[in-house]
Formats: structure tokens, C-alpha cells, sequence
């Protein structure tokens, strides 16, 4: 089973992505806040396959999850969320960064791709 | 107060508007994208041959109204942001004087430095702590006097607005930050958003914590190291 964290300040953007993904058959736990996201990450036995960060949250950047991951959960893959995506673009250690704004059939393909890609390999988004 | 600055609170309003209208097309998208996946193929989607018409429809609308989101932000965008060290104190006083301020009230600004500079635009930096003014002194009851305070912490600089106003209530601090969120009749709900947004772009922090009475929102930026040019605010 894949398990997914995804990590949104808007509701509804964490409800379709969770709904969607879920139908896909991954497993999904959601956070609103960085706060929430590092609470999540840090729980005992906290195991993600992936975590999927918007960049803009409410209570600071979801970048600043990403070195909490890494240390915690290094075969984890990141991804960042954001309106518009610039293609090849994978800033702050992220390992893609995709649109959440787009087309989720491709969302999904590509989410598939990045969890997929041997860790540190990732090239594509 | 200066076109620029006018300008650049249009431009952050719009920047606010855009990333908003992003998220609730998103959410639109994706609504329609799993009710389509959940009814096709079932009977009700046979029975009625509308029903994928009016997915599609969903579907292109959203996808026409991203894209002139996307062209009317290309086409009105005037400024360009210069970064160069920047006095937050003398930015402080300009915000001060710009501030819509009503009969009544009054703004102080406190500087523990002679100058304080950040690697910003100085258009931007003024418009954030207009933002900030404006936010406090709205809370003020007549008779009341916000509060801007620029210093040096070690390599930093930091500057706090605060108020004696009646503060956040649980959890309203995070709902101030959500674009067009405003308690206040007649505004645009705006300001703080477009503070913190103006911050996190220069890599600074953005803090909200409560007084008693009041609540004090503080920016701190890591200090430059450059020398401030004074004709820089003459654009």
C-alpha cells in the first residue's frame, strides 16, 4: 500500500487531491498547516511513500517540511504543489514540482512517475 | 502617496486575486474530474446523454477562465521591482505618513537604529508596512495610537506594528492571513495577506502574536550588508 501525505491549506484542494488519489488506491493522509505537516511527520511510526507540499501555506512555506522528511523519511519522494508549475523545475530539494491546477489524469500519471524513480534519480514532472 | 505604491498594491491585490482564483479552479477541476470518474459507466450516466455533456462543459469553462486569469495578470503587470539595500526605518516613516488614518487616531513610529537596511524594493517593503498600518489602526478605538518599532537583533533587522486594539480571537489569526478574509465591513480583506506574501519574498519571517490588549505583527529580514543609495525612492 502507497501512502501519501498531502499537505494544503485550502479544504478543498485537500479533499479532491485526497478523493482522487484514494480512488487510485493510495492511501492518504492530509495536514492544512506546516505545523500539521511536521506534526503528521513526526507521529511514531509515521511512513510516507510521498509527501505532496503546496508552497504557499498559511503559517510559512511548505518547503520547510522538505529537510524534515529527508531526515526522517529519506526513500520518501517530495513533491510541491503549486498553481503553475514551470516544467523541470524542482527547487528547495523537492523532487518534482507539478500543477495542481491542470489536468489531474495527468497529476496522477505523473505523481505515479516520481514515486516510481529510484530516490535521487527523479528527473521528470 | 506615490503611483508606484499605488500601483504595487493593485499588483499585489491582483497576485492575491490570481493565486485565489487558481486554488478555487483547481478545486472545481477536481470536483468535476472524480464525479465524472464516479458516475461513468454507471446507469445514470447511459440514461442520460447530457450528463458528459455537461462534464465537458465544466471542464472547458474552467479551462477558459484559467487561462484569462492567466493573460489579464501578463497584461497589467507594470512594475519592475529593483532590490537594493533599503532603509526599513525610512520605509517605516513613509508607511506611517501614508496610512489611511482617521480622525482620531494616531500612528507612532519608534526606531532604535538611525538606519536599518534590507536587500528589497523599496516600493514593496513601504506597501507591506502600509498593509500593516492601516491593519493596526483600523483596531484602534478613537483615541488610540498604533505602533511601529524598527531594530537591529544580532544580524537582523525587525520591525513590529502593534495595536491596542481588541486582537485575534483563537484561530483568527490564521484566517486574517487568507486572501479577501476581512471582520471588517467595507474592506477588502487584503492586508495582512499581502504583508506576509511581500515578506516571504524577500525570505523574511512573519510573526502574529497576541498583546493585552492588541496584537503586535512583526517582519524580520536578515540585515544588508550594501550602502543605502537615497536617491533610490525618487522613481
Amino acid at each position: 500500500m502507497t501512502t501519501l501525505l498531502v499537505v494544503d491549506d485550502n479544504a478543498g484542494v485537500r479533499l479532491t487531491l485526497s478523493a482522487i488519489l484514494e480512488d487510485e488506491g493510495f492511501t492518504v493522509n492530509a495536514a492544512a498547516s506546516v505545523a500539521e505537516g511536521r506534526r503528521a511527520l513526526e507521529v511514531d511510526g509515521a511512513d510516507y511513500d510521498g509527501v505532496l507540499l503546496d508552497v504557499h501555506l498559511k503559517d510559512g512555506l511548505g518547503t520547510e517540511l522538505v529537510p524534515l522528511i529527508r531526515a526522517r523519511l529519506p526513500r520518501a519522494k517530495v513533491i510541491l504543489l503549486s498553481g503553475s508549475a514551470e516544467p523541470g523545475a524542482h527547487p528547495c530539494g523537492a523532487d518534482a514540482e507539478l500543477t495542481k491546477a491542470g489536468d489531474f489524469e495527468l497529476l496522477i500519471a505523473q505523481v505515479r512517475r516520481v514515486l516510481a524513480a529510484p530516490a535521487a534519480a527523479t528527473s521528470d514532472a | 502617496m506615490l503611483f508606484v505604491e499605488e500601483a504595487a498594491i493593485a499588483e499585489e491585490h491582483l497576485a492575491a486575486a490570481r493565486h485565489d482564483l487558481r486554488n478555487r479552479l483547481a478545486v472545481i477541476r477536481g470536483s468535476a474530474f472524480y464525479l465524472r470518474r464516479r458516475v461513468e459507466g454507471t446507469d445514470l450516466w447511459g440514461a442520460d446523454p447530457r450528463m458528459a455533456q455537461f462534464f465537458q462543459q465544466m471542464e472547458s469553462e474552467v479551462e477558459a477562465a484559467s487561462t484569462l486569469v492567466a493573460e489579464r495578470v501578463t497584461v497589467v503587470r507594470p512594475l519592475t521591482h529593483v532590490i537594493r539595500p533599503t532603509d526599513a526605518a525610512e520605509c517605516a516613516h513613509e508607511a506611517a505618513r501614508a496610512a489611511r488614518v482617521e480622525p482620531g487616531r494616531r500612528v507612532r513610529v519608534d526606531l532604535d537604529v538611525e538606519r536599518a537596511l534590507v536587500d528589497m524594493d523599496a516600493t514593496e517593503l513601504c506597501v507591506a508596512l502600509r498593509c500593516l498600518v492601516e491593519n493596526a489602526v483600523e483596531a484602534l478605538e478613537d483615541g488610540g495610537v498604533a505602533t511601529v518599532t524598527v531594530r537591529g537583533e544580532d544580524d537582523e533587522v525587525v520591525i513590529e506594528v502593534a495595536d491596542a486594539g481588541p486582537g485575534f480571537d483563537a484561530g483568527m489569526s490564521d484566517r486574517g492571513l487568507e486572501p479577501f478574509f476581512t471582520t471588517k465591513a467595507g474592506h477588502r480583506g487584503l492586508g495582512l495577506n499581502i504583508a506576509q506574501r511581500i515578506g516571504r519574498r524577500y525570505g523574511g519571517s512573519f510573526e502574529i502574536r497576541a498583546l493585552s490588549p492588541g496584537a503586535c505583527v512583526s517582519l524580520r529580514f536578515a540585515a544588508s550588508g550594501g550602502e543605502h543609495d537615497d536617491s533610490s525612492r525618487g522613481r
